[in-house]
Parts: C-alpha cells; structure tokens; sequence
C-alpha cells in the first residue's frame, strides 16, 4: 500500500536524518562566532598583534615613584594655597609613606596593570608554541614576552617589596604567575626565587636578534637586543653588578646611541595663557612656556617619535602635577641646563587651579601633563656606564660619559663638562646628574640602592613635615609633624592593595611594618 | 557674568542683560517650530479564501507615523502571504511569505538637544531670523577668532536651521519565507518539516549639507590656524557631509518534528513529540569613512586637501593638535549557530491521570576546548489529576472543573561572552602611528566555566466553579538556580581582577494567582472580568566577594550582588547634615565622610539598602462589559512593593559648557541644610565637580514606587447583521480605544517610578478605527 510505503520511506528519513544530523553537528557547530573578536589564537601574526599593542604595556601608575621620593615635595605653604587642588587622600599618604590606609585606596591600578601584562607575557609564551608560524617569528615572540615579564616583575619586586640583599633573600617577594591559569599558587614567593625568575627571563630575551632600527622605523615598543641590553643593565646596576651594567650598557650603546640635542631640537610647544586673580586689582595675565611634547595628549606620533628610548614605557600620573622638591631644582644649573628651562615649567600652578588667589609653583612636564620616560633609554645608559665606571674607580670613564650626555643637554660652555678629584667625587657627580636627568622615574629604585651598597657615603634618609592627616582628611588645624623613611625602614616595601588580601582569602599576605 | 568678571562688560551691562534674559521663555517656540503633535496612521487589507483543497491568506499594511519631533517619521509598508494546501490525503503543503519595508527619515532634534538648551535660548528673533545658540563661549570667538578668514564665516548653531537641512535615512528591507510540509503517516501520527529565510537588510545614509552648524564647525576646526600671522589654511574641502554603513543580517532554520496522539483502549492516552532544529544567523555590517565635500545632486565627493593626515605629514587643527581623517571603512562578521533537539510525551490514564516528560537538549557555536560542553541537557516531569472527574467530587455541584498538576525539572542557560580559553579581539585596521596590527585579549578565559542551571519546582490548580462565574488558577513556585554567572572580583596576580565565574546562587519563590469571571449581569448585559495577581521573592543564596566598595554597590547591576538580599537592591548613602561647612554622609562605626573623595572601606557597612527595583507584587485586572452591540472593556496594571530613586537637584558644576539647574533648584533653596544637600558654603569649592558621586546617590531621594496604571479603555460597536446584508458585508465595528491615559502615584513627588522626570513618558493615546468584512 502507498501509504505503508510512505511510511517506511519516511522513518527511514527521518531515522537517517536523526543520525546525520548528530554527527555533522560537530562540525556545524565548530564556526566561530566572529572573524574579528573572540578569536582563539592560532597564528604568530595575532600573537605579535597583541604584542604590537603598545597601548597596553606602555603605562606604569607608580604612584610610589611619583610621591615618595625627595624629588616630590608638597611644602606646607603650597598646599594652604588651595587644599582642593591636592584634595585625594592617596596622594598626601604615598608622600608621607603611609602605612595603614594606603591598602584600602580605590584608585590602585600599578599592582593589577603589571600583572595584566604578565598575562600577556605568559599567554604569548603559551601559545608560541602552538601557532603556525616562522621560526624567526616565534623566537622573537618568546623574548618579547621574557622581555615583558621580566620587567613587570623587577618594576613590582622593587616597589612592593624590600631592596635585595643577602639578609633579605627571604623576605616575601611577589606571587609568581607563569601561565594563564587561575589555579597557579598565589603565595607570595621569596624575593630571592623572584630574582631568580627575572634574571632568567632576561638571559631569554637575550637571545633575540630584533634590531632597533628597523628600515626608517625605531620599533622601540617591540623587544629589540637594543631594548633588552637596555633593561639588563638597569637590572645589573640595580644589583650592584658594576662590571655586568657596563657590559649591557656598551652592548646597547653599540647598536643605539641616538640622543636628543636640546640645543638644536628641543623647542616651546602651544604657550598656555592663564588670567590670574580675575577681577581683582592684581590681576594679570601670565605665559606659561611649556616644551613641544607637552602639545598633545591623545596623538602619539611625539611619544613614539622620541629618539632616545631603547624600550617604551612611560610613567603616568594622573593628578597631572609632578612636584618638583626645592632640592631638585636647586640641583639644577638654571641658568645653563637646557632640561630646568624645558621641563620645569615656572607658573605651572596657575593650571592646575591655584589663580585665584593665585600661587606660583613650578611643575616637571615631559610629554603632555602625565607621562615621563620610565623605559630604558639611550640618556639612562650613559648614565649606568658612568655610575658602574665611577663606582670600579675608572673616573675619567665615568666623567667621558657623563659629559656625552651634557653635551647635548646644556647651552654650550665652559659649566658642560665636569670634572672629579676622587672615586666618591666622582660618584657623587653621576648620581647628581642622574638625579637630574631622569628624576620621579628612577628615583625610587635608586634611593634603595643606595642605601644598601657598600657605600656609605650615597645613603639617603628620607624625612618630609606636613600636617596630620586621617583615612579622609588632611587635619590642617593642628601643627605640622615630621614624617621619616630611615635607610633601614621596612617601609621601602610599599603596602600591597587589601583587595588582593582578601580575594586571596589571605593567602596573599601583607608586608610586616 | 564671566564678561563682568573679567572686567569686559561693566556693572550695568550686565544687569540690564540679566533683566532682559529674565523675561524670556522658549518653550513656546520649542513646540512650535521642534516638536510635532505625534499621529500614526494605518491601514490594513485582508484577504482570504479557500476551495477544497487548497486555502490562501493575503495581507497588506501601510502605515505612516509622524514622531513628536518635527522632521522625524517613518512609513512601514508589508505584505504577508500565507497558503496551505492538501496535496495528498496524506500530505499538506505549507508556504508563507512576509515582506517588509521601513523608511524613516530621523532629522528631528532629540531630547537630549532641548534638554541642553537654557530656557532663555530663543529659537527665532522677532523678525523671523534664527537666532544663536551659542555652542562655542562667544565672546572669546568674537574677539580672538579671525571668523571670517574660515571656510565658513557663520559659527552659529540654531537647531530650527539644523533639522531643515540635514537629511538622515534609515531604509530597512524584511523579507521571511518559510515554507514545510505535514505528512500524515498513519493514525495518530504525523511528521512535520518546516524550513524558514530570513534576510534583514538596513542602510543608513546621512546628508548634512553646509548650511548645517555640523558641516560648518567640522570644516572650521579642521582647518590649521597659524595664530601669530592669522593665516588660516582649510583642511576639508567644503560641501555636505555624507555619512553611510549598511548591515546585513541572514538566517535559516530548519526544523523536524513528529507528533503521535492516540488512544489505546479507552482508557490511554498518549501524546508525544520529539523534534530537531537547527538554526544560523550571519550579521554582517560594513562601515563607510565619512565623505567630505560631497555633493547630493551631482554625486560628486571632495579630496582631502593637504592629505588625511598621519606620522609623516601631520595637519593641526584649529587650536594646533595633531588631527588625523579617517578614510577606511570598517566591518564587522558574527555568525551564530544553534542546534536543539527536544521530547515532549503524556500520559493519561481513564483522562483523569496525567504523568508528562520533557526533554531538550540545545548546543550552539560557543568557543569550547571541549565539544560535549556545548550542549546541556535539561528535563522535567510533571503530574496531572484532573481532580473533577473523580467520583468523590461529581457531588460537589458548584465544581465545573479542576486540576491539580505539578512539575519539577532543569533548565539552562549559557554566557556566550566567556570562553574556557583566553580570547583575543583584532582592530581592523593598523595603528596610525606604528603601522603594525594590533590586537587586546578580550576574555581573560575561564577555565571553570560551565552552563547556568536552574531547577524548578511548580504546583498548580485550575479551576471553574459555579458554572464559570469563577474561573482562574493558583500556581505557587520554587525556581533555584545554581552555577550562576555573575562578576566576581579574584586577585589581580591573574591579570583581571573581575571575571565572570559560575559562583551565584539565586532564589526566585512565589505565586501567581488568576482569578476571572464570565456572567451575565442583566438581560442583554454581560460582564467578562480577569485579575491576575503574582508575587515573587528574590534572594542571592551564594556568592563570594572580596569586598564592596561603595561607588561599585551604588551603580548597581551583578557587581552589587549581595548574599542575603534581593538581587535587584538599590544601595544608597544617608546624608549626615552639614558638618565644618561641608555636606557628609554616614560612614563606618560613627565617623562621616565628606563629598571630596571616594569614600573608603565597605560600602555595606555604611550604606542603606533602601529596597528592591524590581516590584514583588504585580496586579493586572481587565474588563469588558457587552451590552447588545456596544463593547466596552479596559486594562488596569498594578505594581507594588518596590522603590525607585526621584529626580533630585543636579547641582551642575562649571564645566566647559552652560550650567543648567534643573526644576528641583527650589527643593534646595526652600530646605534645611539638614535635611538636604545645599549649595555650597564655600563660593570657591573646588571639589564641587565631584559631588554627583554622593549627591544622585542618597537615600532621600528614594521613594516608595507602587503604582496603577489605566492601561486601555476600549470602546466599540459592532453594527447588526441585519443592517449589514444589504451591503454584502459580513461585519463591520467601530471602536474608539485610549491607552496609558493615567496613573495614580503612591510617593510623594508624583513622578512615574518608571519613566523619570528627563525622560519621555508615554503620552495618552486615542486610536480611532474601522474593521470591516466582506
């Protein structure tokens, strides 16, 4: 009958269709969603897309380094002058080395930014593996991200826990991630395993072959052995390794050693022009010189443009004013050094509200109002090779290459070139002009250093007076008090943030004061 | 006021313009020359017929809307084709077809324009000319900027001026086509196909042409000023501006599935169906770069004069930044596939006992390392007594019918937005300033991840007594759901510290009842009325979190889950008073805390949890009385139980644009500082600009959000048959309806705990209709 014949012919079909249907559902159901988001890595062009990404690595919030070295100082007089302007509680506790309130503050993003890109660096070195693509591209993926992992680490390791010694080696360190998993131990390893880890990473990136220059471009947001030079001898002078820093330095050098003359190309970007105390007699119209790269904030072509980095990082403060103390402009020549005429910007207060009723305080301004140079550059590897040459007592080493770098940053005169009578001479001449070279970026690293070398004659104990001041306000009623970090304090370790403490369930434990 | 501060205008100059602005009021204009009465005008043609074999349905719609805004409508034109014929005894054969169009055209101003305005912005001078309303601080423009040595002179903004001469096109095509065939197989059982098209294309197309302050302040600021020669070199050629994307959205379905019904014996009943679907839907959208100089009746385009910009040939704008045009376009492909396969079956014995199953099973193209993680298999049973047939309860007379059912199951639900492994999201197209492609990962990947489960358990009755006097249902409920996904803060060491884990845990509990009612009240008078009455219960039984900091609790969403509460609670602060010439809130253990900073700690422990936004009680009563040929009916919507936060005073700050107060300035200024925050103390606060952080999030400002709405009257008559067979027609009824026409208010500023004070709330509308049949 036709009708049983349908029957069988369709459950039949139907059967089959079931079946069929089950088992190329696998393979319908393997699209990807998307071609352009959610994408699964399998290529090294996506891995060096992500790597690419300078946007994501460039930024260092260290508030530590901003605050709480002697190159910031918000002195007394100042801070009357219009208390609303320095209103944020965290900026008041990083200069005054707060201990109890600074975990809770809820603008901490250097701790969680570093990790972010040690994810990156792990997720690359994950995959590397994995992808499709030429060897030469692989290899120079891998140092990338040993590149980037190790400075993320040393960056950490030197504001959230002690300077290294051999008395410290135990002391608690930093939770080691190596791989994009969430079950990873988060305890808090041992300075010395933490060191252990960033030396290797470095003797990995090493092994790169990227050049720095590449055609007409300076890819210096890329590892290069220029960058990765760079890095390792600001990690070998940081350990006291004098002979190794020079050695990383040179080798940098040899590649790159483009300076920036700021006789010849450094010059006055947009004036700004601010009214103070309008509407009263004393009113008065007031320039406000500031140098080209202060120009934009959102265009990157000067950032990228600046010829001295050997790697890009930038340090990045968004109260926008970096205070320099009375005695970092006093270390300047202020007639002669062309950095005191370009980056100290006099009146710099005016912007940033003190008008009315106006005070005159001046600001350090490198690219727009927020970011400095933190990466290694060309100008901070002289300065390394001066230091370690100076500190192995090769002084007309050390002044040779101190002077290099005057050389381009001072009107030309008889006040360029310097000279030493002696080893601590000497010494104390190169971290003068590092200090003035590079201040609020490497300050904080140096100060420990120096107050755990073996010399003596570079200690610093740092002490600031400011008034008292509770979890939300600065009690401006009562006297001011002075405030202490001693070579030996335990509070070189910044706090950790208490949300790490407490989604960690306390595996993640605070540094001991 | 600025002039006279900084000494440009004197004392009496500015007094007298304050004077003259005082007398000025715009909303008149406002809704003469912006707004527009709203109308919508539909018509409808149906046709339908059928022979033996074979029945056909077509349907045709035009429709014309005029929105409240002068200039922006939009006319729907469709077309619906339905037939279905036997071509078999044991086959049918089904086809239908929808096509759609929509046009809108949206130059109208939107509320948020008017809402920028100041109330003493004119629109028209008294001789008819557009005024200005300034978008720049004008006097600076007339003194300092050399105007017109600009491509354009004119750097005014009138909004009249605006909407006549920008033309924004939305054209929209909907075309579905479904077509499937019904194969009777043999008693009882029958097998259906069915496979659906659908294409869904939009194109946007925007013309401004240069009378429009758009075009004229692109064009201006665009150009490089060089301010010490005053030489100014444009950068933009002139002419309209042309902006333009399209998207494409495509999908098919097919669907399989058999049904069986049949009685065995009397006394079994079996229904069962299983079926398989499979779904695809592709969208596509592809972005154009805006063209510049572009000319609409000669088609013709402008080239960027000193090129678009970049590393290697950098153009400044207007106040010397760095600019750069963009010419590429962009796109942008999702594909998303689904698949379900599904059972359903009963069971009835002696049609008084019911045992039911279900099953579903559905899987989609989520990024999976593992494939069985894409499909979740869910079930439920239930049981069913139709109680009334049952011996014991033929006595009880009033019982027209009852039954009693339960049911207990799984169901599921998946985040497409997490993936097990990190995820990464390519920009689409390189970097200007590197050249290289970039790329950001964009899941942090969640290698716990696993699909969101809730069971639920429903026991039910229905019932008619007294011959359907009284009619309705009771349904009480108990839906747990585990692994829920929600935000979860984890420590930063993983590189995120917010990830979305399945670690929530939510109960929904309550009851709905219906309770309706079908009688005649007088002779030729009946009365069909329905309350429905629901409450639900809402409460997070799990959930981890570090800790809450107060801004994170009082933005709401997962990220103010809390366990213990409701999951649509509204954290707020309490105002304190004025302390030290500053407003403060409560803080932790007795302290308080000024509006200058983020407030530290845990929100919860000083924070109010002022109640739920999401009302537990909801009532919904309709009713119709037919009286001979008059129909007339309304709806009633109720919720209850629930807060919303009124408008407070927006204590705006000088910005860069005007300060606008808005209606509730005189709450502040008639009130206790005590009570209510006030202006400041201090006419030189400087952190006044960080008081909307504390000032929209108080607790006074929450207010009890019950509410009845008369959602709809209806009124139609229905002319007598009689009449009507003279004219060959089957039917014809007029009717009058009105919708949203009021609603009472249980808080105390009267305002729509759903559409706040700043928003459109939707207007009573009359609808006048027709429906005849032949």
């Amino acid at each position: 009958m036709k009708k049983s014949y349908q029957y069988i012919i369709r459950s039949i079909s139907f059967g089959l269709f079931i079946l069929t249907g089950f088992s190329s559902c696998k393979k319908y159901l393997d699209e990807p969603p998307s071609k352009t988001t959610s994408l699964v890595v399998t290529t090294t062009d996506q891995l060096s897309a992500l790597l690419n990404n300078y946007s994501e690595f460039y930024a260092e919030g260290n508030r530590t380094a901003i605050y709480s070295t002697d190159d910031y100082e918000l002195p007394k007089t100042l801070y009357d002058a219009r208390p609303a302007t320095f209103a944020s509680m965290a900026h008041i506790q990083f200069m005054l080395w707060d201990i109890p309130f600074l975990p809770d503050d809820t603008r901490e993003r250097f701790w969680s930014g570093e990790y972010r890109k040690i994810f990156y660096a792990n997720m690359a070195l994950d995959y590397v593996n994995r992808v499709t693509g030429s060897d030469a591209d692989k290899a120079a993926i891998k140092a990338d991200a040993h590149l980037i992992r190790a400075y993320s680490y040393w960056v950490l390791a030197n504001t959230y826990c002690l300077p290294y010694t051999e008395a410290n080696k135990n002391e608690a360190g930093l939770p080691i991630k190596l791989s994009t998993s969430f079950e990873e131990p988060f305890v808090r390893q041992p300075l010395s395993k933490v060191y252990e880890l960033i030396e290797a990473d470095i003797a990995e990136a090493l092994k790169t072959n990227v050049p720095l220059v590449q055609g007409a471009q300076v890819r210096h947001w890329r590892a290069s052995k220029a960058g990765v030079n760079g890095f390792a001898a600001r990690y070998y002078l940081n350990r006291n390794n004098y002979a190794k820093a020079i050695t990383h330095a040179n080798a940098a050098l040899a590649e790159y050693s483009t300076l920036v003359d700021y006789n010849l190309e450094m010059r006055y970007g947009r004036d700004g022009v601010i009214t103070i105390n309008a509407g009263t007699p004393q009113q008065q119209t007031v320039t406000l010189k500031f140098p080209y790269t202060h120009d934009n904030q959102i265009d990157f072509t000067d950032m990228l443009g600046w010829k001295e980095f050997l790697y890009f990082r930038m340090l990045n403060h968004e109260s926008w004013w970096y205070i320099p103390s009375q005695d970092l402009l006093n270390l300047y020549d202020q007639t002669n050094d062309l950095r005191y005429r370009y980056h100290i910007v006099e009146g710099y207060s005016y912007d940033r509200g003190l008008s009315k009723p106006s005070y005159n305080y001046p600001g350090y301004i490198f690219f727009f109002k927020d970011r400095i140079p933190s990466g290694p550059t060309v100008a901070e590897m002289l300065l390394t090779k001066a230091e370690a040459l100076a500190r192995t007592n090769d002084i007309a080493g050390a002044m040779a290459a101190v002077n290099t770098l005057r050389a381009k940053r001072m009107l030309p005169g008889a006040w360029v070139n310097l000279s030493a009578a002696s080893k601590d001479d000497a010494i104390k001449k190169v971290v003068e002009e590092r200090r003035r070279e590079m201040p609020f970026v490497q300050r904080w690293y140096d100060l420990r250093r120096y107050n755990n070398n073996e010399d003596p004659n570079d200690d610093v104990n740092l002490s600031k007076s400011f008034y008292p001041y509770t979890v939300s306000a600065v009690l401006s009623t009562q006297p001011v008090q002075s405030y202490t970090l001693p070579k030996a304090s335990r509070r070189w370790a910044a706090p950790l943030p208490r949300t790490e403490i407490i989604s960690s369930d306390g595996v993640i434990q605070q540094n001991t004061y | 006021m600025n002039e006279f501060n900084f000494g440009f205008i004197t004392a009496a100059q500015r007094d007298a313009t304050l004077e003259s602005l005082k007398t000025l009021d715009n909303r008149g204009q406002i809704s003469d020359f912006l707004l527009a009465n709203p109308v919508n005008t539909q018509y409808n043609l149906t046709l339908s017929g059928s022979s033996g074999r074979m029945s056909n349905f077509i349907s045709l719609m035009y429709e014309d809307n005029q929105s409240n805004f002068k200039e922006t409508t939009n006319k729907r034109y469709m077309v619906n084709f339905r037939t279905n014929a036997e071509v078999f005894k044991w086959m049918n054969f089904n086809f239908s077809g929808m096509l759609l169009a929509n046009q809108s055209r949206n130059n109208g101003v939107s509320l948020g324009d008017i809402q920028d305005m100041s109330p003493y912005d004119m629109l028209v001078n008294t001789d008819g000319s557009y005024t200005d309303i300034n978008r720049y601080y004008t006097p600076v423009i007339t003194r300092l900027v050399p105007t017109s040595k600009f491509p354009y002179a004119n750097w005014t903004y009138n909004p009249v001026q605006e909407i006549a001469n920008r033309d924004l096109r939305t054209d929209q095509l909907n075309t579905r086509l479904q077509a499937g065939f019904n194969f009777k197989i043999i008693k009882g059982l029958t097998f259906d196909t069915k496979g659906q098209f659908e294409l869904f294309n939009t194109s946007n197309k925007g013309v401004f042409n240069d009378n429009t302050f758009f075009v004229r302040q692109i064009v201006n600021q665009a150009s490089s000023w060089n301010q010490s020669t005053n030489a100014v070199t444009p950068n933009l050629p002139k002419g309209s501006i042309l902006t333009q994307s399209r998207s494409k959205v495509q999908s098919y379905n097919w669907r399989n599935q058999v049904n069986y019904n049949n009685v065995f014996a009397t006394k079994h009943e079996v229904n069962f169906l299983a079926g398989a679907e499979i779904n695809n839907v592709v969208t596509e959208f592809f972005g154009n770069p805006t063209t510049y100089g572009y000319n609409n009746q000669t088609l013709t385009t402008g080239l960027f004069p000193n090129g678009p910009g970049g590393t290697f040939f950098q153009i400044k704008n207007w106040l010397g930044n760095n600019q750069t045009f963009s010419y590429s376009n962009s796109f942008s492909y999702r594909t998303e596939r689904y698949f379900s396969a599904y059972a359903n079956g009963a069971y009835t014995y002696n049609k008084k006992y019911t045992l039911s199953g279900s099953y579903r099973t559905d899987a989609s193209n989520l990024i999976t390392d593992d494939p069985k993680y894409r499909y979740a298999p869910f079930w439920s049973v239930g049981l069913g007594w139709q109680i009334y047939k049952e011996n014991f309860m033929s006595a009880i007379k009033w019982v027209d019918m009852m039954n009693v059912r339960a049911t207990f199951g799984y169901n599921g639900n998946v985040d497409r937005s997490t993936s097990f492994r990190p995820l990464i999201a390519t920009a689409g197209s390189q970097n200007i300033y590197t050249g290289d492609y970039t790329a950001t990962v964009s899941s942090f990947g969640n290698p716990t991840l696993r699909w969101e489960k809730t069971r639920t358990w429903n026991v039910g009755l229905d019932y008619s007594l007294f011959r359907g006097k009284l009619s309705g249902k009771i349904d009480i409920y108990n839906k747990y759901g585990k692994d829920l996904i929600a935000q979860l803060s984890i420590p930063a060491i993983n590189g995120t510290t917010n990830q979305r884990l399945n670690n929530a845990e939510m109960s929904n509990k309550g009851i709905e009842l219906e309770l309706g009612t079908y009688m005649k009240i007088a002779k030729e008078l009946t009365w069909r009325g329905n309350l429905n009455f629901s409450y639900n219960k809402n409460k997070i039984e799990k959930l981890f979190v570090a800790r809450y900091p107060a801004s994170t609790l009082s933005f709401g969403g997962t990220g103010a889950y809390v366990v213990g509460e409701d999951a649509n609670s509204l954290w707020r602060f309490i105002y304190a008073g004025v302390i030290n010439d500053q407003p403060r809130v409560v803080g932790a253990d007795g302290t308080t805390y000024d509006f200058t900073a983020f407030t530290p700690g845990d929100g919860r422990d000083y924070m109010k949890n002022t109640g739920t936004l999401v009302a537990p009680y909801t009532l919904g009563f309709s009713s119709a009385f037919q009286y001979k040929d008059f129909n007339l009916s309304f709806i009633v919507t109720g919720k209850f139980g629930h807060i919303f936060q009124r408008l407070g005073f927006n204590y705006p700050p000088t910005w860069t644009s005007r300060v606008l107060p808005n209606i509730k300035l005189s709450e502040v200024m008639n009130g206790k500082a005590s009570d209510i925050v006030p202006l400041p103390y201090n006419p030189n606060e400087g952190s006044y600009f960080f008081w909307d952080r504390f000032h929209r999030n108080l607790s006074y400002l929450v207010e009890n959000a019950s509410h009845i709405r008369m959602q709809e009257l209806n009124l139609s008559y229905a002319l007598p048959k009689s009449l009507l067979s003279k004219f060959n027609m089957s039917r014809l009824q007029l009717y009058a309806q009105g919708n949203d026409l009021f609603t009472i208010y249980a808080n105390k500023a009267k305002e729509d705990p759903e559409y706040p004070l700043g928003t459109m709330n939707p207007r009573p509308k009359i609808t006048f209709g027709i429906k005849c049949e032949f």
